[in-house]
């Protein structure tokens, strides 16, 4: 087997998770340190990955196979290609990045350390498995750890909002079981191998069968709408971090899925309900927008937008273009880190101010010059202002989009290119309510951007900037493995 | 290394040296003279000096270009290249030049500013954008410097962001060309739908196999961009809603960068929109138009800024008529003569607001005395623009109005009557700050130092003279002039045309009669104009309404749409799903009162039945062995008496 960095990458976090549980309780700063020490190592690792990666391969690459149900056919399989690295390389970022925005973090701290990194194994779980019970094992993995972390460190409606988002995504899951079991018990291989699946010959009514069950246990995620009400709920009760990764990882497994799963393992069906999908991808980018101005609350304001920006994935997912698939992958990138860096501000802002009203907010950019820039900044990466890696995600899908020569198509590249103006619009009106004018918030002072804030928004902002500029980075390996899975 | 590298890193380095600047000055500015001006200004100088160079050589020896691939997607390649044409280099130095005077300036005009470093910042980031705009040889990278632009006039328009009409300006300039821009990208999408590229060269060698449809479609979608970065109708109102943002900044945006932006795509595409007569005809119209309705309205505003807005949405009409009709030279001639003029008149603006502190004319009055430099400066300025023989802005709307004759004479009638207006609003501007009646406010007023001066000196002499090179008088300079079109264009008719150089002449001294006959003999009251114009004077303060129609029918609709489906997420969706929740709970209530009643219930009751009967039989368990012996008995006779009848 050599020296397996796939399985290094995904148990460490684990490895850590239980380690933390030894350390006592009142140990607070080890504990932090101690988690950090453990989920640094599969960032670092993941970046070796990238570096030794065959980005113009499109195939599998670093593959772990050992047997592990001989009978049924199930394998410990593990494997990354240029769809699942860089989300493998986000959540491995991400879940350091908000291990150290949780600093702050002071009751229960054994159990939320322990939860993130067990978090993070389940994560980085879904994006390597290549068995589908594996993959299922995983995605059940992440539910578990969210739900407490929303349910014990959330805002004041916390229980509603997790038993929500916990009982939405286990009707999701659910679903997706009978599809993955449906699948390998009509596909005559007696296999879970996601690969070989691939060229399993299908009758079209039970792909479109595995299609649909399949789709809710990712719609939900995604979320498309309508499946989307969980997310504002959700993400206004989570603990910053909980929102971060919620929105920077979470979401992206649905629409992994539909990369990984739909589009290469049931083709005809993904083709069958291209149209269907594309306008509902259409509606979640408008209706996400106009629901995002709607909001008072930043912390919602943003969850809406993340419905709005993931009808972008799906749009590029629906069109079925090479150059819209890419943008759809490159978006998810984006969109992570993004509206990871917007959560982790609104977070900072509420630490400062202790309010998300937008109405209470105003002229932060006199009173915290340096956060206040950055959410600006950030704020114009999510609008898609060109040079930064939003509008390389967005601008792909649109002219991948319209390539397809159906009238169909056009319309809806020309509806979602509207949607970029509403964005404008709501953005720019919550920057003028947030950091521009005069400050009439609480009368206290508001400590400067720290130098622990600094170290974990710098690596987004450069990542931001660098796609922007270079998005071969990123969309070199992209689009090889693009191009393999649509043939 | 030959010739043709050095002008193309020259170029890299010509858009990279206000880039540097930015840099800089954001992570540096608070710990240099000046907190950063006099380093943004040398190093906008630098880049002007460079763009001479490389003007002097691209004349002289003609085009470079270079390419190389950026990044790959699907089917589609990325390119990033450079094109340094005429065009190019002519956008260059203007803009260059009017920059690093625009900086200098602000120098004197800022110096108070608390955010001075930022200022700077963002000023050369706007230069730098602006370059990497005209240095483009694709679409793509046209389309990330555009909104770069947006950008940066979005960060200096809302400079005085503490005020809420700034910020308001300043979201307002950025929504309205995003509107425009959407047009745009989609027109990149369907040009490289169809033509498998974003190069300029490549496109255009494709054009002539399109439809005309096709062809059409594009340069209308080019076009919606162009109309909002150039504010023309009916995408204009973000431009005097701009006034909001420091004066210098003013400047930069009409004269040479945003502005110029639209004109420059429309240039650049030329040969496209050559190839549709409807999109050049729309071009012509919307530009027609612009330039009346904008001078209407420049007549009565009484904010000097205002009225300085509206004349260049006005004049910007003109350039886009001149591309419209076939005019290339013209266009871009009349855009540089404008860009000086513009900018002087801005900048001398700038200089009356502080010496005077004063931005409303009919307040100002009698400062010519106080302020020599800015008056004569800001005289030659509005000479300019009003098009006065031999001042530059002559030279080119002369161009314009002899290719206009020939294209359709009702355009030609509607221009040389805007002629009228425009030199009545610039002579009124003139006799009500400078001459007449002494303001309140002239008393304190005192010229401006010469960081200040020096620029409106300098921006002058282009003013006066740089019209000369299209002068059809001077044959030498004007074959100067035309090395500045690409062969491909044909040069144009050289000769002077007395008849309709001759219309615009008198236009223009009768407009500047009439403004010296109210404004300064009064010889009619000064609110003659709102006397005769009666109503229609009433429609044109309120800028034909646009502001109010775009609140009635865009902004409300969208933000009752918006506040509409976010209670519909709330009120429907949500609820659905919270009915789904409730629903399962309630079943599973309801499962739990079958359970006790039914399931349970059964159950109970056969344990309770079971219960009842044997505490009845228990009743039998007396205990006494008489009684066992009497049941035995009893079941024993029984026994025997059905074995006998059986």
């Amino acid at each position: 087997m050599g020296f397996d960095i796939l399985s290094l990458i995904l148990f460490l976090p684990l490895a850590g998770s239980i380690l933390v549980l030894l350390i006592p309780k009142e140990n607070k700063n080890l504990i932090k340190g101690a988690s950090l020490v453990f989920s640094l190592p599969s960032l670092v690792l993941s970046g070796l990955l990238y570096y030794y990666f065959d980005h113009s391969l499109g195939a599998m690459q670093f593959q772990v196979n050992v047997p592990w149900v001989r009978s049924v056919g199930l394998f410990y399989q593990l494997g990354v290609d240029g769809i699942s690295l860089p989300l493998v390389i986000l959540t491995a970022l991400l879940s350091t990045v908000s291990l150290l925005a949780s600093w702050t973090i002071n009751e229960k701290v054994k159990g939320y350390f322990s939860l993130m990194l067990l978090l993070e194994t389940g994560m980085l779980g879904v994006f390597l498995a290549l068995d589908f019970i594996l993959f299922f094992i995983f995605w059940e993995l992440v539910l578990l750890p969210m739900y407490f972390i929303i349910g014990l460190w959330g805002g004041p409606r916390r229980d509603y909002a997790s038993i929500k988002f916990f009982l939405y995504t286990l009707l999701g899951s659910v679903l997706l079981l009978v599809g993955i079991l449906l699948l390998y018990f009509s596909s005559g291989l007696k296999t879970f191998d996601m690969v070989r699946l691939i060229n399993a010959p299908l009758p079209a009514a039970i792909e479109n069968l595995v299609y649909l069950l399949t789709f809710v246990g990712f719609a939900v995620k995604v979320p498309i709408w309508p499946f989307h009400s969980w997310l504002p709920d959700a993400h206004v009760e989570a603990p910053t971090a909980g929102s971060v990764l919620l929105a920077g990882i979470l979401l992206k497994m649905g629409t992994y899925g539909f990369v990984r799963v739909s589009i290469p393992i049931l083709p005809g069906a993904s083709r069958y309900f291209a149209t269907a999908l594309a306008i509902l991808a259409v509606i979640s980018i408008i209706y996400g927008a106009f629901c995002a101005m709607a909001q008072k609350d930043i912390k919602k304001l943003v969850a809406y937008s993340s419905v709005s920006h993931m009808g972008y994935v799906m749009l590029g997912v629906a069109s079925l273009a090479p150059q819209a698939v890419n943008g759809a992958v490159l978006q998810m990138v984006s969109h992570g880190l993004i509206t990871g860096m917007l959560f982790l501000l609104v977070g900072m802002i509420y630490e400062r101010t202790h309010t998300r009203m937008i109405p209470e907010l105003g002229g932060l950019s006199t009173r915290m010059p340096v956060i206040a820039g950055i959410l600006a900044f950030t704020s114009f990466a999510s609008l898609g202002l060109p040079g930064l890696s939003g509008f390389w995600a967005e601008f792909l899908v649109l002219l991948g989009t319209f390539s397809v020569g159906l009238a169909f198509y056009k319309t809806m590249a020309v509806l979602a290119a509207l949607g970029i103006v509403i964005t404008a619009g709501y953005f720019l009106w919550m920057l003028q309510r947030v950091i521009l004018q005069t400050y009439h918030g609480p009368a206290i002072e508001l400590p400067r951007i720290s130098f622990r804030e600094l170290v974990y928004l710098a690596p987004l902002i450069m990542l931001i900037i660098l796609i922007g500029i270079y998005p071969g980075i990123a969309l070199e390996m992209i689009n090889s493995t693009v191009l393999a899975i649509l043939g | 290394m030959g010739i043709e590298n050095i002008v193309l890193n020259l170029v890299i380095v010509i858009a990279l040296l206000p880039l540097l600047s930015f840099v800089l000055l954001l992570f540096l500015g608070r710990f240099l003279p000046g907190r950063g001006g006099p380093v943004a200004t040398a190093l906008v100088g630098a880049s002007f000096a460079a763009s001479l160079y490389v003007l002097f050589q691209v004349l002289t020896r003609g085009n470079v270009a270079s390419s190389m691939v950026w990044h790959v997607a699907g089917s589609a390649r990325f390119t990033l290249g450079l094109l340094v044409d005429e065009l190019t280099v002519f956008m260059l130095v203007v803009v260059t030049s009017i920059s690093f005077v625009i900086h200098l300036y602000s120098i004197g005009y800022m110096h108070r500013e608390k955010r001075l470093s930022w200022y700077f910042a963002v000023l050369s980031l706007f230069t730098a954008a602006m370059l990497s705009l005209v240095i483009a040889d694709n679409y793509l990278q046209l389309y990330i410097s555009w909104e770069l632009v947006g950008l940066c006039s979005y960060l200096l328009i809302g400079f005085w962001f503490e005020k809420k009409s700034a910020s308001d300006a300043a979201k307002k300039a950025f929504i309205v060309t995003r509107l425009g821009d959407v047009g745009l990208s989609l027109g990149i999408i369907l040009i490289y739908v169809s033509t498998g590229s974003f190069i300029f060269s490549e496109v255009f060698q494709q054009a002539e196999g399109l439809s005309m449809t096709l062809v059409t479609a594009i340069t209308l979608l080019l076009f919606c961009g162009a109309a909002g970065k150039s504010a023309q109708f009916p995408l204009h109102v973000w431009l005097p809603d701009a006034m909001e943002g420091p004066t210098p900044v003013n400047a930069l945006v009409d004269a040479a960068t945003k502005i110029g932006a639209g004109v420059y795509l429309v240039a650049r595409n030329f040969p496209l929109f050559e190839l549709s007569a409807f999109s050049t005809g729309t071009v012509v119209w919307i530009g027609a138009i612009s330039a009346l309705m904008a001078a209407t309205m420049a007549m009565v505003m009484t904010d000097i800024k205002r009225v300085l807005a509206y004349s260049t949405v006005s004049q910007v009409g003109y350039m886009m008529v001149a591309l419209g009709t076939g005019g290339y030279f013209a266009g871009i001639f009349h855009l540089m003569t404008h860009a000086f003029s513009k900018a002087l008149l801005f900048l001398g603006s700038g200089s009356i607001i502080q010496a005077a502190h004063v931005q409303d004319i009919t307040q100002a009055g009698g400062l010519y005395r106080r302020m020599k430099i800015t008056a004569i400066t800001f005289i030659l300025g509005a000479l300019s623009i009003s098009g006065l023989p031999l001042f530059s802005g002559f030279w080119s709307s002369d161009q314009i109005l002899r290719d206009v004759y020939n294209y359709n004479f009702i355009i030609y009638v509607i221009l040389t009557f805007t002629s009228i207006l425009t030199a009545f609003y610039m002579s009124r501007l003139v006799f009500l700050t400078f001459f007449g009646r002494k303001g309140d406010k002239a008393e304190y007023a005192h010229e401006s130092p010469p960081v200040m001066s020096i620029p409106l000196i300098l921006l002058a002499i282009p003013t006066v003279l740089v019209g000369f090179i299209g002068s059809p008088f001077l044959p030498e300079a004007y074959r100067f002039f035309t090395l500045f079109a690409p062969e491909s264009f044909g040069v144009r008719q050289v000769e002077a045309n007395y008849a309709v150089m001759g219309g615009p002449i008198a236009a223009d001294l009768a407009g500047i009669l009439l403004a010296y006959l109210i404004y300064q003999r009064n010889l009619r009251p000064q609110d003659w104009l709102a006397r005769y114009l009666g109503p229609y004077y009433k429609v044109l303060l309120h800028k034909y309404y646009f502001d109010e129609i775009y609140l009635f029918l865009i902004v409300r609709p969208v933000l009752r749409l918006s506040d509409f489906i976010g209670r519909f997420d709330l009120a429907v969706i949500d609820r659905v799903v919270n009915w789904v929740g409730d629903s399962g709970l309630r079943f599973a209530s309801a499962i739990g009162i079958f359970d006790l009643g039914v399931i349970d219930g059964i159950v109970n009751w056969v344990g309770d039945t079971m219960l009842d009967n044997s505490s009845r039989f228990r009743l039998s368990q007396t205990g006494y062995t008489l009684n066992y012996l009497l049941f035995f008995f009893a079941a024993v006779a029984l026994l025997v008496l059905w074995i006998q009848f059986a």
